[in-house]
């Protein structure tokens, strides 16, 4: 462990509007010891067909594409599978003493910053002002092959800062899987900026390691009918909080963001999201779901801003838990904040324990309380899985959840 | 096979009794039909048969195969080979039609020490037996009953019937909803399965459903009680003359 590091941050209390759900203690305690992890630098920068190991239950994805990053704590592979990714897509290590790449200091640093207001994020604002850490990845055309950015193991004595920055040019498409939760504690920010007619697929799966607490910010700009798609699977996380911060500055622009949370025992996860829409004929969709057992807390908090220029604006937002047992618990908190007269925004919020006719029925025909149960929750959860836009990735999540499942209740 | 006897039973909420003193003794190989008017307590028998929550039996015994089975949880019973085709199937979004057969198949394969059966061989085996149902393809792979239509709920009901071949198989009310074509159609699963190791308990309001699942015994059950029993012609006397007669009897 390193020592902490002072600073003049004012972090939140739970006193803070938007940390009534979750205590910020701990994650103020990672940031604060993370500050002099410094992970390793460029060390191996192209490694053609690398072997890539991946965290387990993540073997599916070797099917799914090679291309990406393997990051560990002695060296960081860069896999492209002999290909030449170069011509659509530039990776590369977000090198803040050396200036980074060039094409990344439009976007580092500056794209949090104006979003920090109206409400502060200092645990961010830290990461991004401390963070030796990260990478930048440049979508500069269509990508069909999905990028990985796997945290390996061996990380786990470890708090670590973690900054990345991706840029998805106008009319370039990129698919970004972040796979593993290695760290003892990790305070991440991804600063995105999606150009005109620009696609940006995200995935987070953050479900292998039982320790891990994380707090994740992500920044995302979403210009002229360029869209966004997040998806976060967590799975038994002593503490995360997932945090989404999204501008829709321009016309037909759209962000969808989804999450599964599957919690047992003393755990916490909470999704916090907002969403402004300021462009014409925006669209959003949050759609949240978790199973929660053994005492586990989840939260929600999701905001549709609709400014008084955004017209025609259709925001959606659904979140949902189901609770095992009468210890959990689940925390919302939904809110529309419209200033605009012609949108379209809707907000729902529900909490219910499993359907006991479902569980006769299932049961009636053999099949016993616990495994129906799974069943049940697995039915449950399986829908937000269509929310993910690769296909081949969303069906191998479905065994990943079926097994986080079973094992979770 | 099953011997129920002085059954006493009410909601476990209320205290108001449901069955009042029921008897019943089914044979392998026979069909019985329990008949009644509503409120009667027929679907709280065949509930309670199948071991719903929520019932509290405060007098008799339902022996199954020699063994007293009250005590059993639901899966348990529906391993002995107790089946109940459910009046109200329920819908469950998210659960595939096909994982669920499949699930309780292997469940009751596990429970009898039997090997599961994989995927492919599983579905050769559905795929015949839903095709003698007129169950196509795309029923199988929606979640279970969800956004099904009437008939096609009691099909997949018949269907898991026919699949998991239990001993016996309590129908509660299949012919409700179903027009004549698809009462014929569920009549002819019913049918196939009928066999000397197998018994059938069709719970029905008409006679109708037993023209077409010919019963050996007909009983009929008034306020919590099986008050008279017969052939197959009182099913006949009661679509003729109502329960009038029946109800006037009882009160003499």
């Amino acid at each position: 462990m390193t020592d902490v590091v002072e600073h003049n941050y004012k972090f939140p209390n739970r006193g803070d509007e938007y940390w009534r759900f979750t205590k910020p203690d701990q994650f103020i305690e990672i940031t604060e010891r993370s500050t002099q992890n410094k992970l390793p630098g460029l060390i191996k920068s192209v490694a053609i067909k690398a072997q890539k190991p991946t965290p387990a239950r993540t073997d599916f994805l070797n099917d799914v594409s090679n291309i990406g990053i393997l990051f560990q704590p002695d060296e960081i592979i860069y896999c492209n599978n002999g290909k030449k990714v170069g011509k659509t897509l530039e990776i590369g290590h977000l090198n803040k003493a050396d200036g980074g790449a060039s094409w990344a200091t439009e976007i580092t640093g500056v794209i949090s910053k104006k979003m920090q207001k109206p409400i502060p994020r200092p645990f961010a604002k830290y990461c991004v002002d401390n963070s030796q850490n990260g990478f930048c990845i440049w979508a500069k055309e269509k990508n069909s092959e999905p990028v990985f950015l796997t945290y390996g193991d061996g990380f786990a004595e470890n708090d670590f800062l973690l900054h990345n920055v991706i840029k998805v040019s106008s009319g370039a498409s990129l698919t970004l899987v972040e796979i593993g939760n290695p760290w003892a504690g990790v305070n991440q920010v991804n600063e995105v900026h999606i150009e005109p007619k620009g696609e940006f697929n995200h995935i987070r799966l953050a479900y292998e390691n039982p320790e891990a607490k994380s707090i994740v910010h992500q920044y995302a700009k979403v210009d002229e009918s360029a869209s966004l798609k997040s998806f976060s699977l967590y799975g038994n996380t002593p503490i995360a909080r997932n945090e989404h911060i999204i501008e829709l500055l321009e016309d037909n622009a759209s962000a969808y963001v989804s999450g599964i949370f599957v919690g047992n025992g003393q755990v916490s996860q909470d999704d916090t999201v907002f969403i402004h829409h300021e462009g014409l004929n925006g669209t959003s969709r949050q759609v949240f779901r978790k199973v929660l057992n053994g005492g586990a807390t989840g939260v929600f908090q999701g905001k549709i801003h609709v400014n008084p220029g955004a017209q025609k604006t259709d925001g959606y937002q659904k979140s949902q838990a189901l609770l095992l047992d009468e210890k959990s618990q689940f925390l919302v908190k939904p809110e529309l904040e419209i200033y605009a007269d012609d949108v379209s925004c809707s907000h729902g919020s529900t909490c219910g324990s499993i359907d006991t006719d479902a569980l006769y029925y299932l049961r009636s025909r053999g099949i016993c309380k616990q495994e129906a149960t799974s069943m049940l929750s697995l039915g449950f959860l399986k829908e937000v899985l269509e929310e993910i836009e690769n296909k081949a990735i969303a069906e191998g999540l479905e065994e990943v959840l079926t097994e986080l499942v079973n094992d979770g209740i | 096979m099953l011997n129920i006897e002085d059954l006493h039973a009410h909601l476990e909420e209320e205290k108001k009794p449901i069955l009042k003193g029921v008897n019943l003794k089914v044979h392998p190989g026979e069909v019985h039909a329990i008949m009644g008017p509503n409120g009667s307590g027929k679907s709280t028998l065949s509930y309670i048969i199948s071991g719903r929550d929520g019932y509290e039996v405060s007098k008799g015994s339902i022996v199954y195969n020699d063994e007293d089975i009250l005590d059993l949880e639901p899966e348990e019973r529906a391993t002995k080979g107790i089946f109940l085709a459910f009046q109200y199937p329920v819908e469950i979004p998210g659960v595939g039609n096909m994982t669920f057969l499949r699930t309780a198949y292997n469940s009751l394969q596990k429970a009898r020490n039997e090997e599961e059966i994989s995927a492919s061989d599983f579905l050769k085996l559905v795929r015949q037996k839903a095709s003698e149902l007129n169950i196509g393809p795309d029923l199988l792979k929606r979640p279970v009953n969800y956004g099904f239509s009437g008939g096609e709920k009691k099909r997949n009901e018949i269907l898991q019937m026919a699949v998991l071949e239990p001993s016996l198989c309590v129908l509660d009310e299949t012919d409700s909803g179903l027009d004549i074509d698809a009462m014929k159609q569920v009549s002819k699963g019913v049918n196939a399965l009928r066999s000397p190791n197998r018994a059938i308990v069709v719970i029905t309001h008409y006679q109708r459903l037993l023209n077409h699942i010919k019963p050996d015994i007909v009983h009929v059950m008034v306020d919590g009680k099986i008050v008279q029993s017969g052939g197959a012609n009182l099913a006949l006397d009661i679509e003729n003359n109502g329960y009038a007669n029946i109800l006037n009897n009882l009160n003499n």
